[in-house]
């Protein structure tokens, strides 16, 4: 009885004092709730441009099919190079290969029948098996692709459903594929834009292998830069070309010449928009356009060669991206090392 | 039986060809891939690891050494025939040296003849006792000698851990005594003979067994024939001893007929030489049965091991008796104290006179290894092999990448822990000591004995050990294994991979054990450990003293720690760094050496250029002394460089630089001048070319007039097929770039010292920002063209992403696509050659194709051959200007 007279006396502080409680109760409850942490990403951070401008790169143009970034800005991202004790990996397949030729450059083994090679710069892991790997995994289609780069490598973000697959001299198939980072695909400038590149034999044994490896946890957007035009992309002469084949001719000729061919002329078949990697000097992704293209070299007496090209040219616009150049330093005669 | 003949035909044509290869150059010869081989035959690894391998087991210098074992002065068997085809008496003849391989060494008139003995015994089974079996084997049938004896051989090389090998062996025994008995007169072969032979027990034993024989031969014979049964006669004769007793004789049999057969011909006929060519063969295949016989005693489970560690736990028993009479005064006490200290001399004389034995025959394992290795290494690598291993060259994998022979594994490290007297934990992580894993037993017993041959002998090894540990984290490993086997063989395999050796041989060793003490599974180790405590104690007493001699990781880590080193880094970084340039300005004599002093501190006392001042000092400093001082002072001063280079930084850098150069330079070289004291006929720099310092792997050009004194680029080298353009150096230099089809200015500096022409310094030109600035009235017009060229390759270099790596690889590059344009001087397997000829070297050894080459000279890494890639990364050491030596 008392109580019923206690509440209906002090009715409305008790509902004050409850309607406080709560109150608090949810505030403090927002208050210890985890924030998802909201990361600012700094734009146009100095980087250096991954492609040495080429002044003499003739003039080209867009094929009818184009393949664009949409985006206003695009991410470069960042990473770090693979964890993995090499030699480990290299004696899940051969556990006789033997380390050979130690250098800062290139880690290398080889045996009887196999050879395997890690390019430190590039990160580009090559195994070269005429006989066939001798492991129990086969490649008999896209999914196992999937299993033996998870199961060997432990890199999980394959693009699975766009493996290209062809038929090869060897009777087996060639399997290229790449990376999928945040939702984008990307690959190895060295490997034609791919992430690896699998060849198989006619009973699906792994003849030649070459992957580019990356320590999959260490993944972050760098920065971020503006989209790039289409007609700055026309004129950006900051480009990487990657020489797919040539014709004979070129074979018979003096290394000198070799060396020095330039391109003449280009005509563009295709365009892609991809990521890629170059190398881990700085470690980084870029968004880029490939174009596909058939080219045509002259050497300095003007003799002509017909070759297959890839072109990367960066998607971003370059105003904050510094030139390549700055980076060739170098004296000569007397002066010793630098 | 035609399959016999078969597989005996088989295996002389794989001697054929084994003997054939093993007389050629390494050039010539070709590793065979061994694939369908009878895998029952117990010599199948023996013949693959010969034939994989080809030069490197069976060779000259292995035939020596077995023809050295037949010239030792063993005892042998004499047999007297009677002129009728049969034997009169069989008698041993006993040599100038008896009890050779048998008994212990006593430090009398002798000593070093069975030292001798003990080294070529090593000599010849440097290799393992079967691998000696087997070339001796492949020997005697090369010389003629019947399959039966090539057979002899083949057995006794067998491991006498083989249980059916030994049954083997000793039913042959019981059948050639058996066959011999009744012609021989072996019961009148003197027991004191025998003890010569097989030493004081085993000797006993022979005579022993021989006189039972004869006592039950005679027995039977005293019977009717028709009643006689020998089945349990000659069952003593199933044993080792035996066994190498009646081979012996049989063998002494087979060279009397030999003999005997030349007396039918004219002493200078080509049959009598034949048959007494085979005498020979048969009398030296005694003593190399002999020595084959007693090599298991010096392997790491065999009779000397054993006699030490016995010898061990007796000393140990005879000092706690000592230390419990240490207070008794009765008579009985004192007199057996006297006793125990007679026992202990005694003890001590025999242990030091084994240790003797071992260490001659491991040298003489060495001897034969090193010179087996000696041919492959001059032939393929370059340079001689005994300055190699001296100077570490041999055990550098970027060095000594041909044949395998390269023994180190830089990569494997090993965890030694311990407890220090306070009962704190010390732990220390060793890297590099390890031998490589081996294809196959032998391999894996050379890397072993070269690893241990380095830190032992070797004067980088010894430094290297006296800096890092090394030397001694290598025994306590070999400690170790050697437990580990011992105890697998007292065991007989049981229990061994129970064990958790790692945490047995670690601080927590004590307390592990502890664990096990209530497990009766693990009573026999235990057992075994109260019996071997002393290798154990050995193995923790090396742990520590690696310790001790981590000097560069301690100091590395006391200055990291101390909050000196973090509060005053830069101003204690500076004063040590002036200390250093002001003892060293002390040491110098020459003003070369001083200004490389005052040169390399004023630019910051960076690693490599303290290493240069260092070693110019002391070279200067050493002025008078040979050319191999100098040499060593380099190699010295490399090493410090090598060692410090992974570990330190900054301050931590110099301070403990300072220390590995005291220590392992000043020291070394005050120990070697006195030697070399004699030697004074040249200057210090005489093993350097003029104007050059030689720095271990680098060489580094002295600019003391500027680049016009030597001929510079374009003047001597011959042109191949390089564009030429004419015209003035703008002109040429452009349509250079326009070649190339890069967008560059050339600037010339006329003297200016502004901007990019201030590093010039006395050089030619220097590249930056799409610019070339040069110094152009030094540069002469015969080397525009090249020198062009070369700037300009750099540019395209740059195109690719491999370009960010060591200059040596972009200058090679440029300067291979200029035709030297650059006159740099690279250094490929040690040898200092133009780009032009390196490149021969890479195509030669490195399997390399131009298209590779041009690949690797642009940076583009990745496009050439994998092989190739790998080979030219490792073999290009440096990239100077100037003169090539």
């Amino acid at each position: 009885m008392r109580i019923k007279e206690f509440i209906q006396k002090y009715r409305k502080y008790i509902l004050t004092g409850l309607v406080l409680i709560i109150l608090i109760g949810v505030f403090v409850l927002i208050l210890t709730q985890k924030q998802p942490e909201t990361v600012s990403i700094q734009r146009d951070k100095k980087i250096v441009s991954p492609f040495m401008e080429n002044t003499k790169l003739p003039n080209f143009t867009l094929p009818a099919k184009k393949d664009l970034f949409t985006e206003e800005f695009l991410s470069v991202y960042s990473i770090l190079p693979y964890k993995r004790p090499l030699a480990e990996l290299v004696h899940k397949f051969d556990n006789k290969a033997e380390s050979r030729y130690p250098s800062e450059i290139v880690d290398f083994w080889m045996s009887k029948s196999n050879t395997f090679i890690y390019y430190k710069k590039t990160g580009i892991f090559k195994v070269s098996s005429p006989y066939g790997l001798p492991t129990p995994f086969l490649i008999a289609g896209r999914e196992d692709i999937n299993l033996f780069i998870t199961r060997y490598f432990e890199l999980t973000d394959i693009d699975t459903d766009n493996i290209l697959v062809e038929k090869n001299s060897f009777g087996g198939y060639t399997y290229k594929g790449k990376y999928l980072i945040n939702g984008k695909t990307f690959g190895s400038a060295y490997l034609e834009s791919y992430a690896f590149i699998i060849q198989t034999d006619k009973d699906s044994h792994i003849t030649n292998l070459s992957i580019l490896l990356y320590n999959k946890d260490s993944i972050s957007v760098y920065s971020q830069y503006s989209l790039l035009s289409e007609l700055e992309l026309l004129s950006n002469k900051r480009v990487y070309i990657d020489r797919l084949t040539i014709s004979e001719n070129y074979n018979n000729l003096d290394r000198y010449i070799k060396g020095t061919i330039r391109l003449d002329s280009l005509d563009v078949r295709e365009m892609q928009k991809a990521y890629v990697f170059t190398d881990f000097t700085g470690g980084f992704v870029y968004p880029v356009y490939i174009f596909m293209a058939d080219a045509r070299y002259k050497d300095f007496h003007n003799e002509v060669y017909a070759a297959d090209i890839i072109m990367y040219i960066m998607a971003t616009e370059q105003k904050n991206i510094s030139s390549r150049e700055d980076i060739v330093e170098f004296s000569e005669i007397g002066t010793g090392n630098q | 039986m035609a399959q016999k003949k078969q597989s005996e035909s088989i295996i002389d044509s794989v001697y054929d060809f084994i003997f054939s290869e093993a007389k050629k150059t390494p050039d010539k010869v070709t590793p065979v891939e061994v694939g369908d081989l009878d895998t029952s035959n117990p010599y199948v690894d023996v013949i693959a690891a010969v034939l994989e391998q080809p030069l490197m087991y069976v060779n000259e210098t292995t035939e020596e050494a077995i023809k050295g074992a037949a010239d030792l002065g063993l005892n042998k068997f004499e047999v007297i025939a009677d002129g009728k085809g049969g034997d009169t008496s069989v008698r041993l003849s006993v040599s100038e040296i008896p009890d050779l391989l048998n008994n212990d060494l006593t430090l009398t008139k002798k000593a070093f003849d069975k030292l001798e003995a003990a080294r070529k015994a090593g000599r010849m089974t440097a290799w393992g006792k079967d691998l000696a079996a087997f070339t001796a084997a492949g020997m005697a049938s090369q010389l003629g000698l019947d399959a039966d004896t090539r057979d002899t051989f083949l057995r006794m090389g067998k491991s006498a851990e083989d249980e059916s090998a030994v049954h083997e062996a000793n039913t042959r025994s019981i059948q050639l005594a058996a066959q011999s008995w009744g012609k021989g007169n072996y019961q009148n072969i003197s027991e004191a003979d025998l003890k010569s032979v097989y030493g004081d027990k085993e000797g006993g034993e022979v005579y022993t067994n021989l006189q039972s024989i004869h006592q039950k031969y005679k027995a039977e014979m005293a019977k009717p024939q028709d009643q006689r049964d020998f089945s349990h006669v000659f069952s003593e004769a199933g044993n080792r001893d035996m066994h190498l007793l009646f081979e012996k004789v049989t063998l002494a049999r087979k060279a009397a007929k030999a003999r005997n057969n030349a007396t039918k011909f004219a002493p200078d006929s080509a049959q009598a030489s034949r048959f007494n060519r085979q005498a020979q063969g048969y009398d030296d295949a005694q003593n190399i049965l002999g020595v084959l016989h007693n090599s298991d005693r010096y392997s790491k489970v065999g009779g000397v091991e054993k006699f030490l560690m016995r010898r061990e736990v007796d000393l140990g028993k005879l000092r706690k008796e000592l230390e419990s009479l240490s207070k008794a005064t009765d008579q009985a006490s004192r007199e057996r104290v006297k006793a125990i200290g007679v026992k202990i001399k005694e003890i001590n004389t025999q242990v030091r006179s084994f240790k003797l034995q071992r260490t001659a025959y491991n040298l003489g394992v060495m001897e034969t290894q090193i010179r087996s290795v000696q041919q492959l290494y001059e032939h393929t690598v370059g340079g001689r092999v005994v300055p190699a291993i001296m100077n570490g060259d041999f055990f550098d994998a970027k060095k000594n990448t041909m044949w395998d022979l390269q023994p180190r594994d830089m990569d494997r490290t090993m965890r030694l822990t311990y407890l220090d007297r306070s009962g704190k934990l010390v732990a220390t992580e060793y890297r590099g000591f390890l031998a490589k894993k081996g294809k196959n037993r032998f391999q894996q017993a050379y890397y072993d004995g070269m690893m241990d041959f380095y830190y032992r002998f070797a004067p980088m090894g010894i430094i290297e050990n006296i800096t890092t540990g090394h030397g001694y984290a290598r025994q306590a490993y070999n400690q170790r294994e050697s437990f580990i086997e011992n105890f697998r063989v007292f065991s007989g395999g049981k229990l061994t991979g129970k064990i958790d050796w790692d945490k047995l041989f670690s601080a927590e060793g004590v307390a592990y054990l502890h664990s096990l003490e209530n497990d009766p599974n693990f009573a026999i180790l235990l057992k075994f450990i109260e019996d071997n405590r002393g290798q154990l104690e050995k193995f923790n007493r090396l742990t520590a003293t690696a310790n001790q001699f981590n000097l560069i990781e301690k100091i590395k880590k006391e200055i990291t720690e101390s909050s000196l080193y973090k509060k005053t880094v830069g101003k204690l970084g500076g004063i040590v760094a002036k200390k250093i340039r002001d003892i060293l300005l002390k040491l110098a004599k020459d003003e070369v050496a001083k200004s490389t002093v005052k040169n390399w501190f004023a630019q910051g006392a960076n690693m490599k250029g303290v290493s240069i001042a260092v070693a110019s000092t002391l070279k200067s400093f050493l002025t008078g002394a040979s050319s191999a001082v100098g040499l060593f002072v380099d190699r010295m001063t490399d090493l410090a460089r090598r060692i410090a280079r992974p570990l330190m930084k900054d301050l931590t850098f110099v301070v403990s630089f300072a220390l590995v150069s005291i220590v392992g330079i000043v020291i070394p070289t005050i120990l070697l001048l006195s030697p070399f004291g004699t030697m004074k006929t040249l200057g210090s720099y005489s093993h350097v070319a003029p104007y050059e310092i030689v720095l271990g792997d680098i060489d580094y050009v002295v600019p003391v007039d500027g680049p016009g004194f030597y001929d510079g680029p374009g003047g001597t080298v011959p042109g191949g097929d390089i564009p030429l353009y004419s015209g003035g150096a703008y002109d040429i230099f452009m349509s250079i770039a326009s070649e190339f089809g890069v967008s560059v200015t050339l600037h010339d500096c006329a003297g200016s010292t502004e901007g990019y022409c201030g590093r010039i310094l006395g050089g030619w030109c220097y590249a930056a920002q799409g610019t070339v600035f040069c110094e152009m009235s030094r540069i002469p017009a015969s080397a525009y063209n090249t020198i062009f060229r070369h700037e300009m390759m750099h540019f395209v270099q740059g195109w690719y992403f491999d370009y960010h790596t060591d200059i040596k690889y972009r200058e090679w590059g440029a300067d291979y696509m200029s035709n030297n344009g650059g006159w740099y001087c690279v250094v490929v397997n040690g040898v200092s050659m133009r780009a032009t000829s390196a490149a021969e070297v890479f195509k030669r050894e490195g399997g390399c194709t131009e298209e590779d080459l041009i690949n690797l000279a642009y940076r583009r890494v990745d496009s050439a051959d994998p092989q190739c890639a790998a080979y030219f990364h490792s073999r290009l050491e440096s990239a100077q200007t100037g003169y090539c030596n």
